[in-house]
């Protein structure tokens, strides 16, 4: 079922990348997206794959290694740590996981066997943000392969330039399967301090786009003494409200959505223009009215018709005809047409031969 | 004591420099272009640091608070002074509005020595007098770098132009972003000293030790190992995470000592304060050079960029001007509308019986038509018909031109800027209608003047003014369109022998001789004309790319002459250390 309402996305999206072709419009993006798509699709298994994103320093890695209840990747004091993406993938999908896991970019894969975690990949990306530009390369590579994507923020960044601009607004099509975790809990405060952190995160996000998303608050990796925050209910989240079709499937229909949406953007197709024809009633009408106006005056109708009269009673003449009387317009219509016509249908042609054909029809 | 030297000439150098920036807009930018941050950087650099700081070397030092938001620059600056002095908060970004922390005594010669004028004059500063500051030392909390408040990325490059000494804050989470090094780089570029803090440290000692050796790994690499005040080695100041004073809103104290001792330090030593403030006003001269030539530089290709933005202009406007002259000559004018009306005025059927017949039956004949009230529906028409067709085919071949240039300019990253600014350009301009007409209405109350003027000399004329002064206009338009198009008495058929009907009234009006010459000379000005209207187009281009400022070559003389006159100082500092 959910397969058939992609399937149906993806011809759509075909048609418009035609529709846009044949405009002269640019459709490369539509046509890599799918692709990209299609690929997605052919692998088997229902497996999906979550990312966790963020800036360097954020505890990408902790929180995997948290979520995991062991360490999965590797954190460090320094910045930035991690390279490499690290995949966490469920030991009975690891197989049918590793063609889609290469796709997405994937090398470094830990199997693990929760019980929890049957369908879910998570992914331990590099930061976006730090002086290693390779990082940044690597996410922007692998971000748009995968199916949701966990933001993970430090209570320091959660409003840099970067993160927003660079990342949430673009990918806001994808918020329905995008979760945030503020992490680090320990360090923002007592619990009215993280309610005014998470209400300013949540304007922000409304301010990219990002509507009523969750927003969990844990402590990945806590200090002596202080709790885990909301990290439970974060996993169960992942584990339960996250459906593995759904998200595959909704997914790539959002791929979809907006590579025609930008599409129509490009043809000039975007709100109130959308739904009207590109050239409207009047200016077609005008457009008419001009031709015809123009090509009226190009041709002096009344020369014509004393040419024509002229040539049809020269023409009378030399066969032989007297003073015609004249009937004005079937001799103009007459005279009007092509020479061959009389030559050879009647090499001799008798009186008032002119008016025949007129006659005739 | 060198409080007599003799800054005039540097300073006289120095505005001329910043008169010379502030002209050298770019006209044509490209998105992402560097160039205009570029120039604003320098523009601040002179107006904010350089012209005050030579104007008066005993202000206080300006100690700018730079870093990323969050990294606890406000917490920090509310430590050092013991009190809340800058809101700090978990909502970032906190600080909007730079605040400007001053010892009591000392607000009167920080505003004197116009540091941070512009950013004053706005409004935009905070001053703050408190008595935890540090006398001679004017501590500015400057707003993050790289938060989404884009605002606050331009008021912390502006703060760092003016700074004397720079006082970065980072983290543990931070201190590898690649934001800030940008700011970093700017911040070796204009040579001013540097204090590192890296706050937010992990508990553990080893951490500790592992970031902080990391982050000056960093520093080293970057080129600011030694970029410290007096030239020494950078110091790099630890904070652990979560030593907080809540009294303060601040860091705590004893977290942060080494911070205030290091400021309070300077601020006691009148000879050091002296020497960091020669130090960056030497780093400033000397990263002079660099920042002039590369606006200089973006000037100049901002000025190739234009030229060639303005050649396409003038290619296709060139063109389209000479096709309209190629339409005129083919004679496109006089068929259609206006024979029409014109033949109807003149009664057309008669033309081809009197057009062998003297000119004195041609007067009689011309008495009858012209009777002043008859026909003047006609004329009227004739003549708007013909103005709407030189109108019609102006706008067109305007369009044209405007459609090609804008097609042109659209490859252009620059000039597609410009078009999206101004979608207009993408057609002919709105007034060029009503201006044509109004030159052409001219034009032809020129041309009808001639033939009065010409024809009051000839006895005739009695006769030609009581054909009324439209039908002489009209009759004289119609000649240059005739004559224009290479009409002659030959080919009487494709104008309906108005050539030679319009040129037999003419000479019967002011003579055979003169009417040559007229119709040449008005043929010229009609084309003129024409010309000029195109033109006139074209100029909503060119307008645009309209140079500013002096150049390049302007640009970089005003620099060498900033560095001769500083060589010279120096030199004169030099003499006068040597004899005390």
């Amino acid at each position: 079922m959910a397969n058939r309402d992609v399937a149906g996305c993806l011809e759509a999206l075909e048609r418009v990348a035609e529709a846009a072709e044949r405009l002269g419009l640019d459709a490369g993006q539509a046509r890599e997206t799918l692709g990209a798509a299609r690929t997605r699709l052919g692998f088997p298994g229902t497996a999906f794959v979550c990312a966790l994103a963020g800036g360097t320093g954020a505890g990408k890695s902790s929180l995997l290694n948290a979520l995991a209840g062991r360490e999965v990747s590797r954190p460090g004091v320094t910045r930035p740590v991690t390279a490499e993406p690290v995949a966490w993938v469920p030991a009975d999908a690891a197989d049918e996981l590793g063609p889609l896991l290469r796709w997405v970019g994937v090398d470094r894969v830990v199997s693990h066997h929760d019980p929890r975690f049957t369908d879910l990949c998570l992914l331990d990306l590099p930061d976006y943000d730090s002086v290693e530009p390779a990082h940044r390369a690597t996410v922007d590579q692998v971000l748009p392969r995968v199916d949701a994507v966990c933001w993970v923020l430090d209570p320091e960044k959660y409003n840099d330039r970067v993160l927003h601009e660079d990342y949430l607004r673009p990918l806001a099509h994808h918020a329905d399967r995008a979760v945030f975790v503020v992490n680090r809990r320990d360090v923002i405060g007592d619990a009215r301090q993280v309610a005014e952190l998470t209400a300013d995160l949540r304007r922000t996000l409304e301010a990219d786009g990002i509507r009523g998303r969750p927003v969990f608050v844990v402590s990945a990796d806590p200090p002596d003494g202080a709790g885990q925050g909301e990290l439970e209910a974060l996993r169960a989240w992942l584990s339960e409200r996250l459906q593995a079709k759904a998200v595959v499937t909704e997914r790539l229909a959002a791929d979809c959505r907006q590579r025609g949406v930008e599409l129509a953007r490009q043809a000039g197709l975007e709100g109130e223009q959308a739904s009207r024809p590109l050239v409207g009633d009047d200016a077609r009408r005008q457009a008419r009215q001009r031709a015809v106006a123009a090509a009226s005056s190009a041709v002096d109708v009344e020369g014509v018709r004393r040419a024509c009269r002229r040539r049809t009673l020269a023409e009378a003449r030399a066969a032989g005809a007297g003073r015609p009387c004249w009937p004005g317009r079937a001799a103009a219509a007459t005279a009007a047409r092509p020479r061959p016509a009389r030559s050879t249908r009647s090499p001799t042609p008798a009186p008032g031969a002119a008016a025949r054909p007129s006659a005739a029809r | 004591m060198p409080t007599a030297i003799d800054t005039t000439n540097l300073l006289d150098a120095l505005a001329g420099l910043a008169g010379q920036v502030a002209e050298a807009r770019p006209s044509a930018p490209g998105p992402g272009d560097l160039g205009p941050a570029r120039r604003r950087r320098l523009a601040w650099h002179l107006d904010d640091y350089l012209l005050p700081r030579v104007r008066d070397l005993e202000a206080p030092l300006v100690c700018v608070l730079l870093g990323s938001t969050g990294a606890g620059k406000s917490s920090l600056l509310n430590g050092l002074v013991g009190a809340s002095v800058s809101p700090s908060g978990v909502v970032r970004p906190t600080t909007m509005r730079p605040v400007v922390l001053l010892a009591p005594g000392q607000v009167d010669a920080f505003m004197a020595g116009k540091v941070l004028a512009a950013l004053a004059d706005a409004d935009r500063l905070q001053l703050v007098v408190h008595d935890g500051a540090f006398p001679e030392i004017a501590l500015v909390d400057a707003p993050d770098v790289d938060s989404v408040e884009a605002e606050n990325r331009r008021t912390a490059e502006e703060l760092l132009q003016a700074a004397d000494l720079c006082l970065f804050v980072t983290t543990a989470q931070r201190y590898a972003d690649y934001v800030p090094w940008e700011f970093l780089r700017q911040a070796r570029a204009r040579g001013v000293p540097l204090l590192v803090v890296v706050n937010r440290l992990p508990r553990r000692e080893a951490d500790q030790r592992a970031v902080l050796a990391d982050a000056r790994r960093r520093f080293q690499e970057a080129g600011l190992g030694t970029a410290g005040p007096g030239g020494r080695d950078l110091p790099m100041l630890g904070v652990v995470e979560g030593a907080r004073d809540p009294g303060t809103d601040g860091l705590e104290a004893s977290a942060i000592e080494p911070v205030r001792r290091a400021l309070a330090g300077l601020s006691a030593d009148t000879a050091a304060l002296t020497a960091v403030k020669a130090q960056a006003l030497r780093g400033a001269l000397a990263g002079l050079p660099a920042a002039v030539a590369e606006v200089a530089g973006d000037l100049e290709a901002d000025r190739q960029r234009a030229a060639a933005l303005r050649a396409a202009v003038e290619r296709a406007y060139a063109a389209e001007q000479e096709r309209l002259q190629d339409r005129l000559a083919g004679g496109d004018f006089l068929r259609g509308e206006v024979m029409r009306s014109w033949q109807e005025f003149v009664g057309v059927g008669d033309v081809s019986r009197w057009l062998s017949s003297g000119v004195g039956r041609v007067r009689s004949w011309l008495a009858r038509q012209f009777q002043p009230a008859k026909g003047a529906p006609e004329l009227q028409r004739t003549k708007e018909q013909a103005f709407e067709e030189l109108i019609g085919a102006l706008v067109r071949h305007a369009d044209v031109a405007a459609g090609h240039t804008a097609t042109q300019w659209s490859a252009d990253p620059a000039g597609a800027l410009l078009l999206e600014a101004n979608p207009g350009l993408w057609g002919h301009g709105p007034e060029l209608e009503t201006e044509a007409r109004a030159q052409l209405t001219e034009w032809l109350r020129r041309l009808t003047r001639v033939v009065e003027e010409r024809g009051q000399s000839r006895r005739a004329f009695a006769f030609a003014a009581s054909l009324g002064v439209n039908a002489i206009g009209v009759v004289a338009m119609l000649a240059v369109f005739a004559h224009s198009a290479g009409l002659t008495g030959g080919e009487v058929a494709i104008a309906g022998g108005t050539a030679v009907l319009n040129q037999k009234l003419l000479e019967a009006l002011i003579g055979e001789a003169a009417v040559a010459d007229i119709i040449r000379a008005a043929e010229r000005d009609l084309r003129r004309t024409l010309r000029s209207a195109l033109e006139s187009d074209a100029r909503r281009f060119l307008d645009l790319l309209a140079p500013s400022g002096e150049g390049p070559e302007a640009l970089r003389a005003a620099a060498d002459r900033v560095l001769a006159e500083a060589e010279r100082l120096i030199a004169s500092l030099g003499g006068d250390r040597s004899r005390g």
